[in-house]
């Protein structure tokens, strides 16, 4: 209306002047007019996605954008079963410089980029729950959905708070979204104590929001799936949680009845139990291999979810050629091809698919595993490839029994560190021999070398009632591959179902196991243990049960003579270390234990008694930092040039 | 009247210091008043009834316009008959004087003398003042009376205080300014053989830096007004013939065409225009046609270009002797011994061998002589009504390095035509293509030609396999990637002249300006101009690499790993950048009583820019079809498409009185009132007021008797504030990153494509406001034989917007990590002197001298928000801190170790078993070092040498700056010599960190001849560190750490342009139709006295993309490349970072240029 005015009498004004002062009584009122009217300039920005969510759509794709942090690679893409895990006692990188070793290994200034990016993509996961958490009860939408979906968010915040207190220690808890911050970002950091509650009873509270694994939750468009966080899944983290409060640093012991509660929450679902046989297409498998071959092949063929339970998913669609090149789909899985089975095949085309070989086994964890027991070869590759378009497998080191005509024999050599057979254990004494077999060795060492490796070595075998006793050794000889020589062969490429057909020379889609029922068996044998002083029947038969499968027997089914009646706190500590290899749960193991240095320098020892010189280097790299500060590295620094340089309220972590 | 001008006055020293409470009260009683007033005028005028007073007060740019009104009423009712009046005008030898300017002060309506020198001119009353003018001749003033025809003799003059000069919005005479503002002398400038101005300015005018970050063919330099402010952009604004332009193109304008440039330098004077000047504003004014015959001017010239500096390298002996070190007892690991000997040495050839081999250099075979070619016409004429000019240039310029160089093609016209007595109309407009093109140095260590010149091997050893000069990658790796034992090709060692020849990248630009004005003269004193421009830069970014570069090389090893997955590859990158702006102003100017003189002007302006880009890339393109070049892109694969646009605007209310009392008195006052788009709303507006006096003290009583020496003298005192917009267009709004599979997830193998934040607004964020003090002296002495312009400045800049680095627990994604905040306060102090001196003046001889100097100090008084440091970091092998900004310290300061020269043997205990561990006490920071690694100092005295013993190293900022400039004539013959000159800058040289090796060497990398004497055993120096096999860094770590070795001072003095011209004698061309030839040589870059060691001492290679100038503006979420291709590629200004000066990493080499030109005028 004023408008309307201002110009209305501008033109009656304008009709009754002389020329001249016409023209600058326009201007004049052209000025006021622009200066009413025109005081808001806001353009509306083009190219842009908007800051606020009305639909459930939005939700659920920021949802996606939440969980995408579990495929980065200081994650599940290779930091937690790999770099940041390497630093244990099971797996080590190998390499000949600190470069290739990988400095995360307690070689590092507060400014590594792969610990700053840890940090940072746990406060992005954070900052992307927050939004959801900030936003989702804004939009009109189905209760229970929106129920189901900040369930999500919680958990996974507070699951990121989880990684973030074990790793670094006290840490800031951020509870807002960034945008409502303004421009004072200094956060301060929580003690580790108040951390831990925190994560307990956000847990808890997601725990009652989301529906159980058989359940696919409202939004999700797919069958139910290890790779969507199930009350199952909250259970058993809220079990690990707990288990982590109740050690070191924190040391509440109140904490194991509570990891118990947990653990027996999923026990007693009854949905879950350990896979007691292989998928029918890889019968001769053991059965511990079929949660690694389903991970190996997003579980395609087998769902999953009785012995899995929580699973990070990854898909494999190449970005750079082929159908989904320029899709941006992330590509970023390195399990199976860093730490995998040797195999030099870089090609598309490859049959087995590239393995770089990069992550090796301890000496020692090899030496845990008893006759008989089937994860031993599952876990550590007892071969490698050698050649392009070729399915040959070549066995680091064979002990062939030949002759005396008898059948199924098989045996297992050792060596020291220059490559002599240092004794030989039978597996399997197999059947109907009549005479001593003859016993030669035959081994090769990782690389595209086709010539085997070791000479000199004689052994005679003892023969009694047709089965082999026993396996003497007569002469050393030397060069034979040692332990140090093999991959981690948990995760196989020559598994691997591709989506689309096209390999990727480093990325697989191989889903990751954040968790899964053998872990929440022994966490609850633990617990049992630790609450009440002595193992429980329960918790014997929890620990039975995974040394049950372990040997080739049904989990469930007591096998007297076998089974053990009691355990030590020791004997669960090497029984995880057994199942749980590579998985990513050992060094905070360790840690909560309170013997990682211990560990540290039994490494040292084993490395120093039993590693060849050309190993000895990367293989002694971690341990040897590790001790140089026990109490330095047992956290991580709080990222020098990304936190500390930019949070004025944070402090660093000692010693760093 | 006196008391409105007094209110004006008031209002702009309120806003000035308002914090004085008496101004206050004063302000406050006289709101008061007017309100009291406009009460009793809202009975009357009813449309004013809804407006609130106190907003409508707080718009004194309005209050101003209205006193205008009131001025101008009285003026219209007298307005008066006309008188006609004819004259005569010679020169003092009694000579007729053509195209004299006649005027009448305050009319429109000037005309000029013909060839007779003589005139006829209608003026409005016998009392009019009749302004007779000619370049080079004083001006002057005649009231004629009752005479109706003048004899008029003008003199020669020496001053410049008559010249005319661009203030914004209008013109002044220099003798009237009260503000710094700097002409440039744009016809020494011109002198300079170089294609764009932005090569001319260095060291013309006091506290105007130009510094181009190496010799790149259409590279622009990074100018700077009085020391940089902070912020994201540190290039002032360009106006253009009165059209304001951003981000202008400095290479679309030919030098030939600028008839003037002047330099606004103080927050007083940059007032006017507000938020946009905040670092300077430079007023650019094409040439306009000239009334007369038409005139036909024709300029050529041609040159030739060569590397000013080589840097030596090790020749083959030195080389291989270097390869064969690495096998010494002191390379820890041990590396390659055997395989490495065998490489250079065997049976027949030992070391001694290599005397005898020539080797390849290089910098030869990759540099070769440029050229330069430039044609230049244009053709102007008119009359009093009608003017024109038309011109066209080409410019040619073969690079340095092969393959690389710049074409430029350009149009342009304008055109002005008088309607009717009252109308005066013009239109101009210009268009250029320019195509730059070829390899541009990279500024990381991964590879570029630069690099590989220096560190290419000059022998290929005993290898028979490869053909160094051939092959496009000589890797060590090679061999070990081909064979699979690696997968990747490590660090490429490329080939530069390979890389150099097959490298297509051509950069086309094609820049349209158009702007077109009408002028209604309402009455001879006020004038009402409405002017409109349109601006197009169509920018085109096209690369093409086949197989033969490092970026599409197709090997594949025996395993089928592939070194490069993109295959042979291009992209295309268009960005189209549009502004649009319309001004309207009034402008009132009347002498008064003969004594006051005032000039009002008024108005407002709008302007809506845009931009648009798109890109799109093509990978895994058929080796079958790669002949066809960057058209084959349409065979391969297509790849990463992203688009983009944005747009802003600004509007803005102005108004500016002048007022002088008989030219002895002076005071100034501007308003501007703009708001921007770039802001939230509530935040877009901002006042930024300014004032001035001056006291012409020579024109005293008591003064004139010390004229005869000091002939002229003003003593002037600005004060005002300006403001800076320059952050992205949304940068005050959040996003989050768009629908995308990269930051998704794939619940059961089913992709979701994942919405997650992307980048933090900041809603407060407002203005960046410069408030400065300029105080100024104008000295004249000897008749304007000297002039002396000394003047001190303090300007404060608060509330800097910057891009502040968040901590990650901010939660942002890989990437955008910054929010644009008001980050802190800043000052910056600075003294000027410039000096113009007519040291000879005789008949047949003349010297003419100008001299200037700048001390700037910059200070970083406060950071808001918590903030310490900002730190930036290189980004040569890894990443390391090597600038920060600190409380207290310069806006950049270099940041790293203390150099302590080299461990001797001396500092060691040597163990039985012949290992050497430091002795107890000595400071290191790795476990370990050995005799012959670099040693740092252990500042805080703790024992061991970590990040808490960095240190600031020095500033890349100079302590003075300067120019000094040389013209003698003698009879047809003019020479010019101009020097430039920087004191105290320091330069972090980080080529010495790579090719002489700070502590580590990667193995097959040649190095300056300068290593050659390393430490060794037998040569203990504490100079330069022993060959360590260890990539890059030193034995703690692979990351080179900057110190203050790789920091050099920077000063130069720098003879930069010398020109002899020769203008043919008149005789010679009398029976012919030319007026005029003139021939000359001149030389840019001619030598430079400097102590640094690198190629150049003018440097800036960090070339970092700046975030605010990108139209995407963060949006596209996993598109790295994305980022920083909006302006900043128009403007390489932006590409330098204020805050990460003086970084010197394999810039393209500098040249020295010898051209011959031609000058026709018909």
């Amino acid at each position: 209306m004023l408008h309307f005015k201002i110009i209305l009498l501008a033109y009656k004004i304008f009709m009754n002047m002389k020329n001249k002062i016409k023209f600058l009584f326009f201007f004049a009122g052209l000025s006021f007019f622009y200066i009413s009217c025109n005081k808001d300039l806001t353009l509306q920005p083009i190219f842009f996605q908007p800051t606020t969510f009305t639909t459930e759509g939005q939700l659920v794709n920021q949802l996606a954008g939440t969980y995408d942090i579990f495929q980065m690679d200081q994650l599940y893409a290779q930091g937690l079963w790999g770099y940041l895990e390497a630093g244990a006692d099971e797996s080590f990188r190998n390499g000949t410089s600190a470069s290739t070793v990988f400095t995360e290994l307690y070689d590092i200034t507060s400014s590594e980029a792969n610990i700053g990016t840890f940090w940072r993509q746990c406060y992005n996961g954070i900052e992307r729950a927050n939004v959801i958490i900030q936003d989702a009860p804004t939009i009109t939408m189905d209760t229970t959905k929106r129920a189901n979906i900040i369930g999500q968010a919680r958990f996974i915040r507070a699951y990121c708070y989880f990684l973030l207190v074990s790793n670094f220690g006290d840490v800031p808890i951020k509870l807002q979204t960034s945008l409502s911050m303004g421009t004072n970002f200094n956060l301060p950091r929580s003690a580790t104590k108040d951390i831990y509650s925190y994560i307990i009873s956000e847990m808890t509270a997601a725990e009652a929001m989301i529906p159980p694994i058989t359940q696919p939750q409202s939004w999700q468009s797919s069958a139910a799936t290890t790779t969507v966080v199930s009350k199952d899944a909250v259970d058993a983290i809220l079990c690990r949680v707990c288990l982590y409060a109740a050690g070191y640093p924190l040391q509440d012991p109140s904490k194991y009845q509570l990891a118990l509660t947990w653990a027996n929450k999923v026990i007693s679902s009854g949905l879950h139990s350990l896979n007691s046989a292989p998928l029918a297409a890889y019968s001769t498998t053991p059965a511990y291999a079929r949660l690694f071959i389903n991970n190996m092949q997003d579980n395609v063929n087998d769902n999953n979810i009785t012995e899995g339970i929580w699973d990070a998913a990854f898909i494999s669609k190449s970005n750079t050629s082929g159908t989904y090149s320029s899709t941006g789909y992330p590509v970023t899985q390195q399990l199976g091809a860093i730490m995998g089975i040797y195999c030099p095949d870089a090609t598309a085309t490859s049959i087995i698919g590239y393995g770089a070989g990069t992550y090796r086994v301890h000496n020692k964890l090899y030496n845990l595993f008893a006759s008989g027991d089937q994860r031993r070869d599952w876990a550590i590759a007892p071969y490698m490839y050698k050649t392009n378009a070729s399915t040959t497998k070549y066995f680091y080191l064979t002990v062939n029994i030949t002759g005396g005509g008898g059948t199924g024999a098989a045996a297992t050599a050792y060596t020291n560190a220059s490559g002599a057979i240092t004794s030989v254990t039978v597996d399997n004494p197999g059947s109907g021999y009549t005479s001593a077999p003859a016993i030669s060795f035959t081994g090769y060492t990782t690389g595209t070398s086709t010539t085997a490796s070791g000479t000199g070595a004689t052994a005679v075998a003892t023969i009694s009632g047709g089965k082999i006793t026993g396996i003497n050794i007569t002469a050393a000889g030397s060069g034979y591959p040692t332990i140090y020589e093999r991959c981690v062969g948990k995760w196989r490429r020559e598994y691997e179902t591709n989506l689309p057909p096209v390999r990727q020379q480093n990325y697989t889609s191989c889903n990751f196991p954040i968790i899964r029922y053998a872990d929440v068996l022994l966490m609850a044998a633990e617990a049992d243990l630790q609450v009440n002083g002595a193992p429980s029947a329960a918790g014997v038969e929890y620990f039975n049960q995974v040394r049950r499968r372990a040997f080739g027997y049904p989990p469930s089914t007591p096998k007297p003579g076998f089974d053990v009646t009691t355990f030590t706190l020791q004997n669960l500590m090497d029984e995880r270390s057994r199942e749980l290899c590579f998985e990513g749960v050992r060094r905070q193991d360790l840690i909560r234990w309170g013997i990682m240095t211990t560990a540290m320098q039994n490494i040292l020892t084993d490395v120093t008694n039993n590693a060849p010189a050309s190993y000895n280097f990367a293989s002694s790299f971690p341990a040897t930092n590790f001790i140089s500060n026990p109490a330095k590295y047992v956290l991580f620094p709080i990222p020098g040039s990304g936190e500390i340089a930019h949070n004025s309220a944070i402090t660093q972590n000692p010693g760093w | 009247m006196l008391f409105l001008i007094l209110y004006i006055a008031l209002i702009i020293a309120t806003g000035c210091v308002n914090k004085t409470p008496l101004f206050f009260i004063i302000r406050n009683k006289i709101d008061q008043l007017y309100a009291s007033k406009l009460l009793r005028m809202k009975k009357y005028l009813p449309f004013l009834r809804n407006i609130k007073i106190r907003r409508f007060l707080q718009f004194s740019s309005i209050i101003i316009k209205a006193c205008m009104l009131i001025l101008i009423v009285p003026s219209v009712l007298l307005a008066q008959k006309s008188y006609v009046i004819t004259g005569e005008v010679k020169d003092i030898n009694g000579d007729p004087m053509k195209g004299v300017t006649v005027g009448v002060l305050n009319s429109t309506k000037p005309t000029i003398t013909d060839a007779q020198g003589k005139f006829k001119i209608e003026i409005p009353s016998s009392e009019s003042v009749l302004m007779i003018t000619s370049v080079g001749y004083e001006p002057l003033r005649i009231t004629p009376g009752a005479q109706k025809i003048l004899k008029i003799t003008m003199k020669e003059t020496v001053s410049s205080l008559n010249d005319v000069v661009v203030i914004g919005y209008g013109t002044s005479r220099r003798k009237d300014l009260l503000t710094s503002v700097a002409k440039a002398p744009v016809q020494d400038m011109k002198k300079a053989p170089v294609p764009s101005f932005d090569q001319m300015l260095s060291g013309r005018i006091a506290g105007v830096t130009a510094v181009s970050s190496d010799g790149q063919p259409g590279g622009t330099a990074t100018i700077s007004i009085r020391g940089a402010s902070v912020t994201q952009d540190v290039s002032p604004l360009f106006v253009v013939d009165g059209i304001p332009i951003e981000n202008l193109d400095i290479n679309s304008i030919n030098p030939n065409d600028i008839e003037s440039m002047d330099v606004l330098k103080d927050p007083a004077s940059v007032a006017i225009y507000g938020s946009k000047g905040g670092n300077g504003v430079i007023l650019i004014t094409t040439r306009q046609g000239v009334a007369g015959k038409p005139k036909v001017t024709y300029s050529f010239s041609q040159g030739i270009q060569q590397v000013t500096k080589q840097i030596p390298m090790m020749d083959p002996y030195n080389f291989v002797k270097l390869q064969l070190e690495l096998d010494s007892v002191n390379s820890t690991p041990a590396v390659q011994s055997t395989s490495l000997k065998n490489q250079y040495i065997d049976a027949t050839h030992n070391l001694d061998y290599y005397k005898s081999v020539s080797g390849y250099n290089w910098e030869d075979l990759l540099c070769r002589t440029g050229t330069l070619q430039n044609h230049y016409i244009s053709l102007s004429g008119g009359n009093n009504d009608t003017r024109y000019i038309f011109s066209g240039g080409y410019f040619n310029q073969n690079g340095i390095i092969i393959n690389t160089g710049l074409k430029r093609y350009e149009g342009r016209f304008s055109f002005t035509q008088r309607i009717n007595k009252n109308i005066m109309s013009g239109i101009s407009g210009s268009y250029t293509n320019t195509l730059s093109y070829g390899t541009v140095p990279v500024s990381g260590a991964t590879g570029g030609v630069v690099q590989g010149m220096w560190q290419y091997r000059p022998t290929n050893g005993l290898a028979t396999s490869q053909n160094l000069a051939t092959n496009l990658i000589d890797s060590v790796n090679l061999a070990n990637f081909l064979n699979g034992t690696t997968s990747t090709l490590g660090d490429n060692l490329i080939n530069p002249v390979v890389q150099a020849q097959n490298e297509y990248r051509h950069q086309i630009s094609n820049t349209a300006y158009v702007n077109a004005y009408i002028e209604y003269s309402i009455m001879q004193f006020l004038k009402l101009r409405v002017t409109g421009g349109y601006s197009s830069t169509d920018l085109q970014l096209n690369q093409f690499y086949n197989d033969h570069t490092q970026q599409g090389i197709l090997l594949v090893n025996v395993n089928g790993a592939q070194a490069n997955t993109n295959g042979i590859n291009g992209v295309e990158q268009r960005s189209l950048a549009q502004t649009k702006t319309t001004s309207t102003t009034l402008s009132y100017s009347k002498k008064i009583r003969e004594q006051h003189k005032l000039d009002i002007v008024g108005g407002f302006e709008y302007t809506f820019a845009e931009q648009n880009q798109s890109k799109f890339a093509s990978i895994n393109i058929p080796q079958g079809t790669e002949y066809l070049g960057i058209i084959s892109m349409q065979s391969g694969t297509p790849s990463a498409v992203t688009l983009g646009a944005t747009h802003n605007q600004q509007m803005s209310f102005f108004s500016r009185l002048m007022y002088n009392y008989a030219s002895k008195y002076y005071f100034m006052g501007t308003i501007r009132d703009d708001g921007s788009s770039r802001f939230a709303a509530g935040r877009q507006w901002g006042i930024f007021p300014s004032g001035a006096v001056g006291w012409a003290f020579t024109e005293e009583k008591f003064m004139k008797k010390f004229n005869p020496v000091l002939n002229y003298g003003k003593l002037r005192v600005s004060y005002g504030t300006t403001g800076n917009d320059r952050v992205g267009d949304f940068s005050y709004l959040s996003q989050y990153g768009g629908l995308t599979n990269s930051q998704g997830y794939a619940w059961n193998n089913i992709a979701i494509g994942g919405i997650t934040p992307y980048f933090y607004g900041n809603n407060s964020l407002t203005w960046e406001t410069s408030t400065g003090l300029d105080l100024g002296l104008d000295l004249e002495f000897f008749n304007g034989r000297v002039a002396i312009q000394p003047t001190y400045y303090n300007k404060i800049t608060r509330n800097f917007l910057l891009n502040v680095t968040l901590p990650y627990s901010a939660g942002y994604p890989s990437g955008a990590n910054g929010q644009y905040q008001n980050v802190g306060q800043l000052s910056n102090k600075g003294f000027e002197l410039s000096i113009n001196t007519t040291n000879i003046k005789k008949k047949n001889f003349s010297w003419l001298s100008s001299f200037n100097i700048a001390f700037n100090q910059s200070k970083i008084d406060k950071f808001y928000n918590g903030l310490e440091v900002i730190q930036n970091s290189w980004s040569l092998y890894g990443t390391a801190t090597a600038w920060v900004t600190k409380v207290g310290g310069p806006i950049s300061q270099f940041y790293g170790y203390k150099w302590g020269g080299v461990y001797q043997y001396t500092d060691f205990n040597h163990l039985p078993n012949g290992a050497y561990v430091l002795k107890p006490g000595i400071a290191s920071y790795a476990s370990n070092v050995q005799p012959g690694d670099p040693k740092y100092q252990d500042l805080n005295g703790d024992g061991v040498v970590d990040a808490n013993d960095q240190t600031t190293l020095g500033s890349p900022l100079p302590n003075y700056t300067g120019g000094f400039n040389n013209n003698l004539n003698y009879k047809n013959w003019s020479l010019n010599i101009f020097f430039q000159f920087s004191e105290g800058n320091k330069i972090l040289n980080a080529n010495k960190v790579v090719f002489e090796s700070t502590g580590g060497y990667a193995i097959g990398i040649n190095q300056f001849a300068a290593y050659e004497n390393r430490w060794t055993p037998s040569n203990p120096t504490n100079d330069i560190p022993r060959a360590r096999y260890n990539l890059k860094g030193d034995a703690g770590s692979t990351n080179p750490r900057p110190s203050s070795w790789d920091i050099e001072d920077g000063s130069y003095i720098r003879l930069k342009t010398v020109s002899l011209a020769y203008n043919l004698p008149r005789s010679f061309l009398t029976k012919t139709k030319i007026n005029n030839i003139a021939l000359n040589i001149s030389a840019q870059n001619i030598f430079t006295w400097t102590k640094y060691s690198g190629m150049d001492p003018e440097v800036g290679t960090f070339r970092a993309s700046n975030p605010a100038n990108s139209p995407f503006g963060g949006t596209n979420v996993g598109s790295t490349t994305a980022g920083g291709a909006g302006y900043s590629f128009i403007q390489s200004s932006s590409g330098t970072p204020a805050l990460a000066q003086g970084y010197d990493y394999t810039p393209y080499p500098r040249a020295i240029n010898f051209t011959f030109g031609l000058n026709v005028t018909f």
